[in-house]
């Protein structure tokens, strides 16, 4: 209740800025707005003209693999209350909280992938932990040739690592890596990060794998947080809260 | 003396509060590595100039403050801080008599100190590659000394010995 009204004051003037903005906005910006948001609607249409046939052929070819049904979660979006808790760690403040359903390990996501999962659940608002976080770890695989591993943040914006990778993996730069859903907390096939670098010592047990994370972790005003089991409010299970490192 | 001691404990309250509004607004992530922390450098520029006033009780009750509003572990600022004005009530004679420059070296020792213990309280661990996130805040606190010491002179001044 205390942090919630003090962030509410921190950042009041940047939501009056915002909404005066908002106001002074010109009709031809508008317009101009309003077209490109046409036109982008209708490019989008066309994508998801091609795209519906894929559920079924998807649902078929993994029912001949004998795979298990992927379900499709229900998500809500969540504003970020623009605060900044502590240099040390990568987390933000969302505007959802207990109310709204939301649990802890609860993953987020943005248009492009994974961002983090929850970490704190108020009443009315929660705590992200983004990807970047030094405690924050993502079992992955490659979506080229299905190698497994575990992305954990740096603690520094925007970066992760592999952790625990023999130099021998057949891992190469440049590699996008996806949530596996071991552990059960995140949601599978979802894009996590992309191999930025990997250096092999020779020398070395492990190689050093640079990961950049896909999801724009530090500019989002909106992020989506989602129930991969398709319930409201589910609690996460006790093997999904060894995942984190904390 | 009178007006003194009625003015001076609520202008230390609303400093330290613009000063952790401004530390809590939002920025860029890596800007966020190179700012000062504001609530630490106000909070000792209160206790090394006002030390009759602004005492340890008064730098605990702001820690908590901090840990509840930013929902960080109870007692971790409330320790800090406490542990930062016992230590500059013990060399507040001293250091108000150094030049500046001389006191910016001794802040820069407080704010490693404070970065550290927040650090190893938070359970963050000390390594090479994050040796930047404790060093760079506690340098750029160490500079910010200069122009808000100045600041906080002349409006104390403004508002406690001119009535």
């Amino acid at each position: 209740m205390i942090s919630l009204t003090t962030y509410r004051i921190v950042t009041a003037p940047n939501r009056i800025i915002t909404k005066i903005g908002q106001h002074l906005q010109t009709l031809s910006g508008l317009r101009e707005r309003n077209l490109w948001l046409l036109k982008e609607n209708y490019t989008l249409a066309m994508q998801l003209q091609n795209m519906r046939s894929f559920p079924q052929e998807n649902e078929r070819l993994r029912q001949l693999l004998a795979a298990t049904k992927r379900l499709n979660g229900r998500f809500i979006t969540a504003d970020v209350i623009n605060v900044s808790l502590s240099s040390l760690h990568q987390q933000v403040v969302l505007n959802r909280g207990k109310r709204d359903g939301v649990f802890i390990g609860q993953p987020a996501m943005d248009a492009h992938g994974i961002i983090g999962q929850v970490i704190a659940v108020y009443p009315k608002h929660c705590v992200l932990m983004l990807l970047s976080d030094r405690e924050s770890a993502v079992p992955v695989y490659s979506i080229q040739n299905g190698v497994r591993a575990i992305a954990v943040g740096k603690g520094l914006p925007m970066q992760m690592e592999l952790a625990f990778v023999p130099e021998s993996a057949a891992l190469h730069a440049g590699d996008v890596l996806v949530s596996s859903q071991l552990g059960g907390r995140f949601p599978e096939g979802y894009p996590v990060g992309w191999i930025k670098k990997i250096r092999r010592s020779g020398d070395q047990t492990f190689a050093d794998v640079h990961v950049q994370p896909i999801g724009h972790l530090q500019n989002n005003a909106m992020v989506l947080l989602v129930w991969p089991h398709n319930t409201a409010t589910n609690t996460p299970k006790p093997s999904a809260i060894s995942e984190t490192k904390r | 003396m009178k007006a003194y001691r009625r003015e001076l404990i609520p202008l230390a309250i609303i400093c330290l509060l613009v000063a952790q509004f401004i530390d809590l607004l939002g920025k860029p992530a890596i800007l966020q590595l190179f700012l000062p922390s504001f609530s630490l450098l106000c909070l000792l520029y209160f206790i090394l100039y006002y030390p009759a006033r602004i005492g340890l009780g008064f730098a605990f009750i702001f820690g908590l403050w901090l840990d509840l509003s930013t929902q960080s572990l109870l007692g971790m600022h409330a320790l800090l801080f406490t542990i930062a004005a016992f230590v500059m009530l013990s060399f507040n004679q001293r250091l108000r008599l150094f030049p500046i420059w001389q006191q910016m070296w001794v802040i820069l020792f407080f704010a490693l100190g404070y970065e550290i213990g927040l650090g190893i309280l938070s359970g963050a661990s000390l390594s090479f590659t994050n040796l930047l996130t404790f060093i760079a805040p506690a340098l750029i606190t160490s500079i910010f000394w200069l122009p808000l010491q100045a600041m906080l002179r002349k409006l104390c001044r403004q508002f406690t010995m001119s009535t």
